[in-house]
Parts: structure tokens; C-alpha cells; sequence
């Protein structure tokens, strides 16, 4: 299939079923379908257990659809090996968590670098680029700084900005103001919409918050393993 | 790359910690057993290397100093004199006695030799001199410090009183200390007169030493005749028969406690951060980096066990001799080569269930809140 150089999401007929034979199958996505262009937000609200996180992991190469077609970036991801899916990530992918999901161990700054440095990067640089996108989400005073010693907003600013360490091409977002008061919930995301409009990066965000709607380009629902608005390709 | 290592150990450092702890006084054990081994080798063997002897003659199907019984006629020594190539010859009778001290038995390996003769006292004295007189004794100094006994002092051996001349060392095997005495005393204490064990022979230099040891055989077909290096060799080939199956069941256990205590830390450092080595998967991380890592952390325990068993040995070791005077430790930087290699691996063999749990997480666990 031929994708579009400007798509950076493709999904045909995605689903992923649970089972391991002994119970009965959960299909968790059922037949997703939809495209992401390069620069767009966009945002997929559905209640608990309708699939959001599944198909977040699969839009993520963490694990792999049951049936149907993932193209990202024109590679189809569904084809590849764990080990070349694992490169693909590191590579193309960001990533932003609901509990922001960094290592206490290593101080902010290092935080940012990890993902650059399993790149290859080498360290001056890691350290230079870090402190650039720190200084970017106005964080650069805290880089020292354990995560532990940050409020729950600077976490997940600092959780963005290891999202961009590598220049992804896409931004998968879970839940990113789920752990966070109304104020620092809209700071993050804003904060992560504007940098990935300005790198021309597509971010992908799951949600319950209505709030994010004002800042997506596309509002998509899903419910029950399916999308509902989704555009059909 | 961002010290990641460092920093989940320090992030965890009482667990590491207590673990390297463990690998401590495995390491500490280690040494000891290897330092006693040692010990003993060298306490064994350390009056045939004292003696200037060239050769050793025993009984026909004897081999060792310590557990096998020679007996050969004392007036044989003048017929060993005249063979060619041969300067000196001097009998010893080495006779097992029990010694009553503080009201229960001691063990002496007590060795009967001609004070006239250049040839079977012990060379190494830290007190007295050798040319002692019937009735006289050379005590080993572990033996001497663990009962409290100096030159002239008296013991009692088999219902006789010598009258302790002095202190000898390097001549502790552990399981029982020599000492030394007149070979007439020996004999007395025996029970039998014109006896001996060994004929300990030196060259005059006129013939080399294998064709001097070949010429004594010739001369003395009846009996075993070996060099210094044989003899010592056949006594510790019979010391290590006895000991070394027992420290090795122990090093062997010790190492499996460790390899046990090194998966315990480990599998649970892994499993109650596996949200993160899920994380590090997610950002890319290959089951190469993970692997490693858990090796690294791993092997920085060993490393470090290894380092706390290493200085807690030498701080400890002149105190422990104080305490257990006859127990004769011989440090060896072999043997603590050989213990830094086993912690190392002790690490990496521990570290197994760990990868094996590593590679298995799912990347996806990073999305469970």
C-alpha cells in the first residue's frame, strides 16, 4: 500500500483480541480504521474499556494487532521484527504517560537525555540537547533536580520534553492530564501542542478530558473497541 | 550514556547493599577456607623444605611425611655414608604422642633427630637454638601460643618431662603442630631402640642430583628412596587427598548460597521495577542494553562483596590468629584472584532469572496507571 508522504498514521481494520484459550476472547479493538496527517493533534476520547490504551499500544509497536494493517510513517509496523520494531520506536516515537512515568533514579535532565542516548548519542551532546528543550519548557532550572522534587505539572512538562529528545515524527500521548489539577493539566498540553506544531509533529493523544478538545485539531470517539469518526481509508 | 546504572543502584542502595553484604562473607568464608588450605600445605611440608636433606629414604611403599609408617634400622645410616656422591646422612623418627595440657589430650607430630648431625633440625626458631640434649624439646609456636608455653617451661609427654629449648616455625599443619626432640628420645618414647623413620641424605656436590638419587636407589633396593621436591610433592598430594573434597563441598555450597542471594536481589529489584525496564523498552531500549544492565548492576555487586570480603580478611585475619593461635593463615594474591573472579561470575550467573524476566515485559506495562 502507498501512503501519502504527508500520513503519518494509517490504520485499516485494526483489532486486537485478548485470549490465551483458556477464557473466553476479549476483542479490546475491533476494526479501527483512520489516518493522522504529519503536524496534526489529535485526540480520541472514549470512556474506560473502550480500547483507547490497546490501540495505543499498537499504534505504539508495543504489541501487535490481532488482524488489519498499520502503516506509520509508510513502513507497515506490522511487519516488523521485535527487534526492528523496537528501533522503529526509539526512532519515530514519543511517548507521554498518565503517571508521566520517569526514572527517579535519574535526574531530570538525564531523563531527557535516556532516549537520545539509546539513540546513540553521545553524552555532551545528549547533555546540550537536553538542556535546550529543558530551557524550551521553561524547566532548565530544575535539570538537576530528582523527579521526585517537581510537582506533578513540571513532571509531565519534563515527560514532554523527553517525548521530543529524538525529533519524533509521532507523539503518542496516554491520558497526559490524567494525574494533574485543571491547571497544570491545560499548561502541559498546550505546552505540547505548541512544540510538536512548531516540529511539525503529529501527537496522538488519548483522553477523558474534555478540555483538550479546544486544543486538537480532530476529535475522535471510541466506544466499545470501535472508532466513531474515524476516517475510513 | 546517562549513568543509569550507578544510578539505580544508588536508588536502591540498601538492597545492594545487604546483597553485597552476603557476597562479603561468602568472600570472607572463601578466604578463609583457601587461606587455611594454604596454611596447612605449607605447615606440612615446611620442616621437609627446613631440612638441607637432597633425599629422602623410607620404608619400601612409604611416600609421605604424614601418614605412612617407615621404620628402618638406625645403623644403616653408615652403609647410606659410604655411597658415592653422598657427604651426610642422618636418621629421624617421627612418632604421633599424646601430650596431656589443661587436663585434655593434645596431638604432637613429634620428630626424634640427631642434634650432632646438620641434617633434621628444625631450621626456622624463633626462640632456642637446635642443639638440644636428650630430655629437650622444640615446640612449634602455635602450639607454644595456643597452651601458653615458652623456652623453658616443661611438658609432660607419655609419663616423660622435657624441658622445652625452644620455639620453631612454619611447622603448623593445622591438625596437629610439630615439635622436636632428641632421636634417642623418640625412640625412648617409642619404645624401640636403633630405629628410625627416614634417612634424610645430602650430596657432596661431586655428582648431580638425579644421579645421585639414582646411585642411592641402586645402593638401597629394599626401600623408597625420593628427592626433596618428590617427597613434598607425595605430601601434599596425601594432605590435599584428605582436605580438599571438603573445602571444595564447602566453596561449592558457599557459591550457590551466593548465586542464590544474588537472583534473590536481583529478581526482586527487577520485579518491583519492572514499570520501569518497561519504560526503558518503550523508549527503545534493546533486550542487548537491558541485558547488560542487569548484568552491570550484577557484577557491581560482586565487585563490590568481593572489595568488603577482601578488607574485612585483612583486618580481621591477625586478630583471628591471636584468638585461634593454631590456625595457620597463608594469603595468596591467587587466591584472591580467584575470588574476584568467582564473585564476578557469581554476579553474572545470578543475574539469569533476572534477563530471563527482563526480556520478557512488555513494553505496554508503561501504560498501566
Amino acid at each position: 500500500m502507498k501512503t501519502d508522504s504527508n500520513t503519518v498514521i494509517r490504520a485499516r481494520q485494526l483489532c486486537k483480541t485478548y485470549g490465551n484459550g483458556s477464557k473466553p476472547p476479549v476483542r479490546a479493538v475491533s476494526g479501527v480504521a483512520f489516518t493522522a496527517e504529519r503536524g496534526e493533534v489529535l485526540l480520541i476520547r472514549g470512556p474506560n474499556g473502550s480500547g483507547k490504551t490497546t490501540l495505543l499500544s499498537m499504534l505504539g509497536c508495543m504489541i501487535p494487532p490481532s488482524r488489519g494493517s498499520l502503516w506509520i510513517l509508510g513502513e507497515n509496523v506490522t511487519r516488523l521484527s521485535q527487534r526492528r520494531l523496537t528501533e522503529f520506536r526509539m526512532k519515530h516515537l514519543g511517548f507521554v504517560f498518565q503517571t508521566f512515568r520517569l526514572l527517579d533514579a535519574l535526574t531530570v535532565s538525564e531523563n531527557v537525555e535516556l532516549p537520545m542516548n539509546l539513540g546513540g548519542m553521545r553524552r555532551p551532546d545528549s547533555a546540550r540537547k537536553a538542556g535546550a528543550l529543558l530551557e524550551e519548557f521553561g524547566l532548565l532550572h530544575r535539570a538537576g533536580f530528582h523527579p521526585q522534587a517537581l510537582s506533578g505539572g513540571e513532571k509531565q512538562r519534563v515527560a514532554v520534553a523527553r517525548a521530543f529528545a529524538n525529533d519524533p515524527s509521532l507523539i503518542l500521548a496516554d491520558e497526559p492530564t490524567g494525574s494533574l489539577d485543571s491547571r497544570a493539566g491545560k499548561a502541559a498540553v498546550e505546552s505540547l501542542c505548541s512544540a510538536a506544531r512548531r516540529c511539525r509533529t503529529t501527537v496522538l493523544i488519548v483522553s477523558h478530558d474534555s478540555r483538550i478538545e479546544a486544543v486538537a485539531d480532530r476529535v475522535l470517539c471510541m466506544e466499545d473497541g470501535r472508532l466513531k469518526g474515524g476516517t475510513e481509508s | 550514556m546517562v549513568p543509569i546504572v550507578e544510578r539505580m543502584v544508588w536508588n536502591e542502595r540498601t538492597r545492594f547493599l545487604i546483597t553485597a553484604c552476603g557476597i562479603a562473607f561468602l568472600v570472607i568464608l572463601m578466604f578463609f577456607l583457601g587461606e587455611v588450605y594454604e596454611g596447612v600445605k605449607a605447615g606440612s611440608v615446611g620442616y621437609i623444605r627446613q631440612t638441607g636433606a637432597d633425599l629422602w629414604i623410607c620404608q619400601k611403599n612409604s611416600t609421605n611425611l604424614l601418614r605412612s609408617s617407615s621404620f628402618l634400622p638406625v645403623a644403616a645410616g653408615s652403609a647410606i655414608r659410604k655411597i658415592r656422591g653422598v657427604r651426610e646422612t642422618s636418621g629421624i623418627l617421627r612418632v604421633l604422642c599424646t601430650t596431656r595440657i589443661g587436663g585434655g589430650p593434645v596431638t604432637l607430630f613429634l620428630c626424634g633427630f640427631d642434634p650432632d648431625s646438620p641434617l633434621g633440625s628444625p631450621l626456622s626458631l624463633k626462640e632456642g637454638t637446635p642443639s638440644i640434649r636428650s630430655g629437650e624439646i622444640i615446640i612449634d609456636q602455635a602450639f607454644a601460643a595456643k597452651h601458653g608455653l615458652h623456652a623453658g617451661d616443661s611438658l609432660d609427654i607419655q609419663e616423660r618431662r622435657f624441658r622445652i629449648a625452644g620455639i620453631c616455625r612454619g611447622t603448623n599443619a593445622v591438625v596437629a603442630q610439630f615439635a622436636f626432640t632428641t632421636i634417642e628420645s623418640a625412640q625412648a618414647l617409642l619404645g624401640f631402640g636403633g630405629v628410625a623413620s627416614f634417612f634424610l641424605v645430602k650430596g657432596d656436590g661431586s655428582v648431580g642430583s638425579r644421579a645421585l638419587l639414582d646411585s642411592v636407589k641402586l645402593a638401597c633396593p629394599a626401600w623408597s628412596v625420593f628427592s626433596k621436591a618428590e617427597f613434598v610433592e607425595n605430601t601434599l598430594t596425601e594432605m590435599k587427598t584428605g582436605v580438599l573434597p571438603i573445602l571444595w563441598t564447602v566453596a561449592v555450597m558457599g557459591c550457590v548460597v551466593g548465586v542464590a542471594v544474588m537472583m534473590l536481589m536481583l529478581y526482586g529489584s527487577v520485579f518491583e521495577k519492572r514499570e520501569d525496564y518497561a519504560l526503558l523498552k518503550a523508549l527503545g531500549a534493546s533486550h542487548r542494553f537491558l541485558t547488560l544492565l542487569v548484568i552491570r548492576k550484577a557484577v557491581m555487586c560482586g565487585l563490590l562483596g568481593f572489595v568488603l570480603g577482601f578488607l574485612l580478611n585483612r583486618l580481621f585475619n591477625p586478630l583471628l590468629i591471636r584468638l585461634v593461635p593454631e590456625l595457620c593463615l597463608e594469603f595468596r594474591w591467587s587466591l584472591a584472584g580467584t575470588l574476584l573472579s568467582a564473585s564476578l561470575a557469581i554476579g553474572v550467573l545470578g543475574s539469569w532469572l533476572s534477563i530471563v524476566k527482563v526480556v520478557r515485559f512488555s513494553p505496554a506495562e508503561v501504560f498501566r496507571a
